[in-house]
């Protein structure tokens, strides 16, 4: 059951597939062909080129066609492309993918000759089968001058030496209007010369087309001419040629081929009204020429010569010409002679033996530059001694084509005055001689590090010092403080005398007691017998003078007993000095005889002084 | 008895003086090493540098293990025999520029530069080793102003500073008794100026004392560190590149393992405590 339920899902899937490439039909693979197809449908005329195309159907990867049995043309390729393309097509529901592969190799055939040329079979190999084109026939119709169309070619010599340039120049004379204007110049691909384009003056009030020339370009000017008895417009340019081989060569006809209105009909065009113009092609064959280049002789060819061929002319001139050894001295060459200058160089002017012998040269050398009928050459020298006097010639050894022989064209030489170097200072400038030798100044080098300090002394000294160290620091402290005490005490001390100056009373009253002590003490030194109960009193008297600012001569108690009084002094203390003053008085008045004697009397007298001391304080 | 009594306070007065004069003698030798170890260890020091000079040429390895030999003896003398001085540190930095460790190098430079701010050689060694440091930051220009408005902060030791405030602040006082009792002389301008003078030298050995005490520069010591916008791995780092040793700080902020730092251009930042050094 098993064996059986695979087999018809595998039957199933092969009918959907069926189904599915039915629907989607498969990609058509057509046979391979080959084919040569000329694409030009105009006449053809001998030396103008026409589209040659092979067309390789049914496969992209042709390898290149063989084409060493074309002959009578000159062949240009111009590349190879895939040509595929792919369709589908649905009819009743069916849908047809079609896919198409094909290569086409494209070809630029120039005839050579006129009459019927045959395009023979060309074999192409295709995914390895080989492959053959049919042959075709084609008619080239040799071209012919008419009245309106003329082309003629010159050159600017006929005979020429190898390396000598040659202009050729070609004119188209034309009578009518035209345009798609082309020229065939065979002589363009001929190996045996190169090219160039010359420098036209553009600006010269004339006007300037750009015109096809065998494939390239070249600048063309409108003008007139006249030939053959006839106006013409005319179109003129201009190709340089250097053989690079002798022989008698020709250049071969040239054709110009143009399209020139002959009419108008109406136009057949839904986008356009009216009448359009209708063209006719007409090309124009060129008269023949040849050229006769000799080989250069070898008999009398100098070592140095370095291709100049033609007639050469150098002028030189050099600014400055009074400098120091070493100066720059700008060195310029004029190059003339050749009609064409561009190519023209100069052989390095080291090779110039004289020059190179008192001068320094650079070893680059710049490029000339064109101006007008000249070439310009820059130079850069610089004497290398104040014993020059002069740029000597620069020669140019070249082969003179007119006379046929090996000349040397030079320069005049250039005077120069060339001075030592000095350097001049201002001592110099001065005239004071002699000149002490330039002295360089000495630069410090700032890379690397300075030396390690090992004086054990300088470097385990302790160096921590802040504001903390006078603190910490003794005899810093001191240093800082004793001033600053020192001050303070001045100054007490100074406001102390000037208080006192200014209030003597005061002075004298905070002075009393100390007045009285002395006394009383002095006194009492001074011996028995002079202490005297008088004399008590008048200590004690002064002592009070002093303290109440009265004069001291004939106080008694009572007089000082209402200033007392006033000052709250106690009524038992003025009591006491009253009693101390009646004492005294009366041991006076009595002769000396009393109770009391003169110590007990001072001792009381001091008691008293404390008392009132301390009261009036 | 007063005549004696004042005789005796004369007689106290200078001992006093005395005993000031020579205490700081034996209050600062109060070091682990006696002069003459830190002599030894300073001659051991000197000796293992110039082994490693004549070394470098032929075998830099040993060099560079001689070098630090010679710095653990420089450093040595430093952190046990408590002697602070620039010329030390500057050999120090000599030692690790030589090892090619830049960070310690401009260290110790910067130590150095505390002691010995104008020493040409410290300010060539370290203006070079500044110059080989991979971090180019732009010091604030308003650092520069303040650099150059209070150059005597700057370019002046403490030492010098502290001599010089001394010098000045006594010349106050004496000037200042010389005017108490001429009355005229010397002008009160002058007086002024002095004093000026010594409170500009007071301020700057207040900062000193301030900056000691508060926000202290560091160095970054490790080749590279990754600087990061908080005080943890997890934050993100704070700068394209990470910070290379040589990078100059301030501390702004510390947190134990991490520290935030300012840079010189004024951006800040946080970096592991391990891989700076801080001046002090």
């Amino acid at each position: 059951m098993n064996r059986l339920g695979n087999i018809s899902r595998q039957v199933i899937l092969a009918l959907l597939c069926v189904v599915i490439m039915g629907f989607i039909s498969t990609v058509e693979a057509g046979e391979v062909s080959v084919r040569a197809v000329v694409v030009e449908r105009g006449e053809i005329f001998v030396g103008e080129s026409f589209h040659f195309e092979i067309r390789i159907d049914g496969s992209d990867t042709p390898a290149e066609p063989d084409l060493s049995g074309l002959t009578g043309f000159a062949v240009q390729s111009l590349g190879g492309g895939a040509n595929n393309s792919q369709s589908i097509t649905i009819i009743n529901g069916q849908m047809t993918e079609h896919v198409k592969r094909g290569y086409v190799f494209s070809y630029a055939l120039t005839p050579q000759r006129a009459g019927e040329l045959t395009i023979p079979s060309l074999q192409v190999v295709v995914d390895g089968k080989r492959l053959a084109t049919r042959p075709t026939t084609i008619r080239v119709s040799k071209p012919t001058e008419t009245e309106d169309f003329k082309l003629r070619m010159s050159l600017s010599k006929t005979s020429c030496y190898v390396g000598e340039p040659v202009v050729l120049t070609v004119t188209f004379y034309f009578g009518k209007n035209i345009n798609n204007v082309q020229f065939v110049l065979p002589i363009l691909s001929d190996p045996r010369f190169s090219f160039e384009d010359p420098d036209e003056n553009v600006n010269n009030g004339s006007q300037w087309h750009r015109v096809p020339v065998s494939g390239l370009e070249a600048l063309a000017e409108q003008g007139s001419g006249r030939l053959e008895g006839r106006s013409f417009s005319t179109l003129v340019f201009r190709k340089v040629l250097v053989p690079n081989a002798n022989g008698e060569i020709d250049i071969p006809q040239a054709t110009a081929a143009c399209q020139v209105l002959v009419g108008y009909e109406r136009s057949r065009s839904l986008f356009s009204i009216g009448r359009e113009g209708q063209y006719k092609r007409f090309v124009a064959p060129s008269n023949e020429l040849t050229l006769s280049v000799r080989e250069l002789p070898i008999a009398g060819k100098p070592p140095n010569f370095s291709g100049h061929t033609g007639e050469y002319r150098l002028t030189a001139s050099a600014t400055p010409t009074d400098v120091n050894v070493g100066d720059p001295i700008t060195l310029t060459i004029r190059l003339s002679g050749p009609p064409y200058l561009k190519n023209e160089t100069l052989p390095p002017l080291r090779q110039q033996a004289s020059l190179a012998r008192d001068f320094k040269i650079p070893e680059e050398q710049a490029p000339g530059k064109v101006e007008g009928s000249s070439k310009i050459f820059t130079q850069t020298v610089r004497a290398t001694n104040d014993k020059v006097k002069e740029i000597p010639p620069i020669e140019l050894s070249y082969f003179d084509s007119k006379h046929g022989e090996y000349r040397v064209a030079r320069t005049e030489p250039i005077p120069l005055t060339v001075h030592s170097t000095r350097i001049i200072t201002a001592d110099h400038a001065e005239g004071r001689e002699p000149i002490a030798p330039a002295k360089r100044k000495l630069r410090a080098w700032t890379e690397g590090i300075a030396h390690n300090y090992e004086d054990h002394l300088s470097v385990l000294e302790n160096q921590d010092y802040s504001l903390m160290t006078l603190v910490r620091t003794p005899h810093w402290l001191l240093a800082t403080s004793i001033p600053f005490l020192a001050f303070v005490c001045l100054f007490v001390g100074t406001m102390v005398v000037r208080r006192s100056q200014a209030d003597p009373a005061r002075r004298k009253a905070k002075r009393a007691y100390a007045e009285l002590v002395r006394e009383l003490k002095s006194l009492n030194k001074a011996g028995e017998g002079r202490l005297h109960h008088g004399f008590v009193l008048d200590a004690f008297r002064r002592y009070l003078g002093s303290k109440m600012g009265v004069s001291a001569g004939s106080l008694t108690g009572s007089d000082v007993a209402g200033a007392l009084r006033d000052r709250a002094v106690e009524a038992e203390t003025i009591g006491a000095i009253d009693s101390f003053f009646e004492s005294c008085e009366a041991v006076h008045y009595s002769g000396g005889a009393g109770e009391e004697d003169p110590e007990s009397l001072g001792v009381r007298a001091l008691d008293l002084a404390k008392k009132l001391e301390r009261e009036l304080r | 008895m007063k005549g004696c009594l004042s005789r005796l306070t004369v007689r106290s007065c200078l001992v006093a003086l005395c005993v000031l004069w020579v205490l700081p003698a034996f209050a600062e030798d109060d070091s682990p090493l006696s002069q003459a170890e830190i002599l030894d260890l300073f001659s051991q020091a000197r000796e293992l540098f110039h082994q490693a000079i004549d070394m470098e040429t032929l075998d830099p390895e040993e060099a560079k293990a001689l070098y630090r030999q010679a710095a653990l003896r420089f450093e040595r003398i430093v952190e046990i025999g408590g002697v602070r001085n620039g010329r030390l540190h500057y050999n120090i930095g000599n030692a690790h520029f030589r090892m090619g460790d830049i960070g310690r190098a401009i260290l110790s430079y910067l130590r150095a530069e505390r002691f010995i701010p104008n020493d040409p050689n410290l300010r060539q060694n370290l203006s070079y080793a500044r110059s080989r440091c991979m971090d180019k930051i732009d010091e604030q220009s308003r650092k520069k102003v303040l650099r150059t408005l209070f150059f005597w902060h700057y370019d002046f030791s403490a030492k010098v500073r502290l001599a010089a405030f001394c010098v000045l602040f006594a010349t106050i006082w004496v000037l200042a008794s010389i005017r108490l009792l001429s009355r005229r002389f010397p002008s009160i301008w002058i007086i002024a100026v002095v004093g000026a003078i010594s409170v500009c030298l007071l301020g700057s050995l207040s900062m000193d004392t301030i900056k000691d005490a508060g926000n202290p520069t560091g160095v970054v010591l490790s080749p590279e560190v990754v600087a990061r916008k908080g005080d943890s791995e997890t934050y993100q780092p704070s700068f394209e590149n990470p910070l290379h040793a040589g990078t100059e700080f301030l501390l702004l902020d510390d947190r134990g393992n991490w520290y935030q730092i300012e840079l010189s251009d004024g951006r800040s930042c946080w970096v592991t405590s391990k891989d700076v050094g801080l001046v002090r």
